[in-house]
């Protein structure tokens, strides 16, 4: 398990990250989501000891991550796509960790063919693809066969192959009983991968819990479309009465949230309003995270004193 | 501790460049010697000393294992600023987080490189000049062999300041510029200001200059600064984001 406590990283006069407490599980894969420069990198740089909390910190199984005996049995890691000498091959790249790592030599051919770079082993590293970049930086992070395993957007670069492939890793990590964190842009790729989500917005924690807690915290939106203007109005107010909320997209198109697909099917039906189709789309992840992270930028930015924590959404749920 | 060498020493033959640096700094201090002796002699044929003048060899060597310095720092700042500029020593501190170990495991392997290369150009380079020195050589004050390790020493203890410099500084560019004002841009200082500094002090030292002080003060000066400057390094190192 993983636990930042009051973890807080200041670059000069930028917070990074701002007295972020949280705890990631062991048994789930965890998500790390948020915009750019919310603190996702810096949170995970603090973890593995790179960079020096200004204040908290951040612990592994209780231990900080430099006082770790054997670190890479521990904590696998994969930050950066560019975090190898280009004219070293991927090969020597690996030994020369499983050496520092007192790891044998004969892991890291192991994890050169799970990973499935034992044609270029021996090539230069600068030479790969961003996706071959992944695979070995991914290899770097299993050497160890870890316990805790930290993925900053491992799936950019990859092919669809390669995309499934991580989401398997991850999970079968997790089944065993290990921790996973990852993050990454690809919210549709994430909401298929993670089973929990942190949130973070501007170095702060806005969300912390399952994946269908934040799906769910956003409502399926129906779209009614109809040929009948005239009786648009009259079935809005009539939605609207029931405590749905129908915003008009295009003429007689209605986006409808608030309510089943039934209930909205009976209602244009009792009002004689003519339903040319009536479909349902479900929430995603992507909308549950940008509701979240729209709502805490709205809401500070009319309301808030800057420095104050919001409490938002679905955490604690 | 063996763990981090095995691993650096690994790392260093795994690029070619820390090896491509280390033959130019061979060739270079046996051309040099071999230059500078050669000119010598040529100068005596002129008539631009007087007849019977004759050259130690070591005074030939000098100057061509202070040029060979260039080139070696190249070579020894290579293992961590070729880490920096290409942000693996963020997977090596992962590997081991401890990172006086990794500073030491670099330090020591730089130091081997040194002594080996110091050698290996030291007798290229008493060589060089003997043979090109001739008949002209000046009586040697001690045995080539003491000279060559004077020559290994020397470029083992340039080697600590040097990955030293490399973890202050990071940027290959700049501590390839402070290192050649550190090991020769320094002998412009008046003379006896430049005998306190690497620069002054590593010359002398290889040549067995005794003026002002035993030579041997002359390596423990060119010490003081690599000791100086590994522990600066070691200050940074813990305390500075990687």
């Amino acid at each position: 398990m993983i636990a930042y406590e009051n973890a807080t990283k200041r670059y000069g006069a930028k917070t990074a990250l701002d007295a972020l407490t949280v705890q990631v599980r062991s048994g789930h894969v965890t998500g790390l989501l948020g915009p750019n420069g919310a603190g996702k990198s810096t949170a995970m740089r603090l973890l593995l000891g790179l960079d020096r909390p200004t204040q908290g910190g951040v612990t592994i199984d209780g231990v900080p991550y430099a006082r770790l005996k054997q670190p890479l049995r521990a904590v696998g890691a994969h930050l950066d796509a560019r975090s190898c000498h280009p004219r070293r091959s991927a090969r020597a790249h690996l030994l020369g960790l499983a050496r520092h790592a007192g790891l044998p030599a004969g892991r890291v051919d192991e994890v050169i063919e799970v990973v499935g770079l034992e044609s270029v082993a021996r090539r230069r590293a600068g030479g790969f693809s961003l996706g071959m970049g992944q695979r070995l930086g991914i290899a770097a992070a299993l050497l160890g066969d870890p316990a805790v395993l930290v993925l900053d957007e491992p799936m950019n670069g990859l092919d669809t192959d390669g995309v499934r492939w991580i989401r398997s890793l991850l999970q079968s990590f997790a089944a065993e009983g290990r921790t996973v964190l990852v993050s990454s842009h690809l919210m549709a790729e994430m909401h298929q991968t993670v089973d929990r989500v942190i949130v973070m917005g501007k170095g702060r924690l806005l969300a912390d819990c399952t994946t269908r807690e934040l799906v769910a915290s956003v409502a399926d939106v129906t779209v009614l479309r109809t040929p009948d203007l005239a009786g648009l109005d009259g079935l809005v107010e009539a939605l609207e009465r029931e405590g749905m909320s129908a915003e008009r997209e295009a003429p007689g198109t209605l986006s409808i949230t608030g309510g089943s697909i039934e209930r909205i099917g009976d209602l244009a039906f009792e009002r004689g309003v003519r339903v040319h189709s009536l479909s349902s789309t479900p929430a995603t992840l992507e909308e549950g995270y940008l509701r979240l992270v729209e709502d805490e930028f709205e809401f500070r930015r009319a309301a808030t004193p800057a420095g104050e924590t919001v409490a938002i959404g679905g955490a604690g749920r | 501790m063996i763990r981090a060498l095995g691993a650096e020493w690994g790392k260093t033959f795994s690029i070619l460049s820390p090896l491509l640096c280390l033959i130019s700094t061979v060739v270079l201090v046996a051309v040099t010697a071999a230059s500078l002796g050669n000119d010598f002699v040529h100068g005596l044929s002129l008539g631009e000393h007087p007849a019977g003048t004759t050259m130690r060899v070591v005074d030939v060597l000098g100057p061509a294992v202070q040029f060979g310095l260039l080139t070696f720092t190249a070579a020894a700042m290579t293992l961590i600023t070729s880490e920096y500029s290409t942000g693996s020593i963020r997977s090596t501190f992962q590997a081991q987080p401890r990172r006086w170990v990794v500073l030491a495991g670099k330090t020591l392997v730089a130091v081997a490189l040194g002594v080996v290369s110091g050698a290996v150009a030291g007798g290229l380079g008493v060589a060089a000049g003997s043979l090109t020195l001739a008949g002209h050589a000046a009586p040697a004050a001690e045995s080539a062999a003491v000279t060559v390790a004077r020559v290994a020493a020397l470029f083992g203890v340039v080697a600590v300041l040097v990955v030293a410099l490399g973890a202050i500084i990071r940027s290959a560019v700049g501590t390839l510029s402070v290192g050649l004002v550190l090991l020769v841009g320094m002998l412009a200082m008046p003379p006896s200001m430049s005998v306190w500094t690497p620069a002054g002090a590593a010359g002398r030292f290889v040549t067995g200059d005794g003026t002002d002080y035993p030579s041997v003060v002359k390596l423990l000066i060119v010490a003081g600064w690599a000791a100086a400057a590994y522990a600066a390094a070691s200050v940074l190192l813990e305390r500075r984001d990687a």
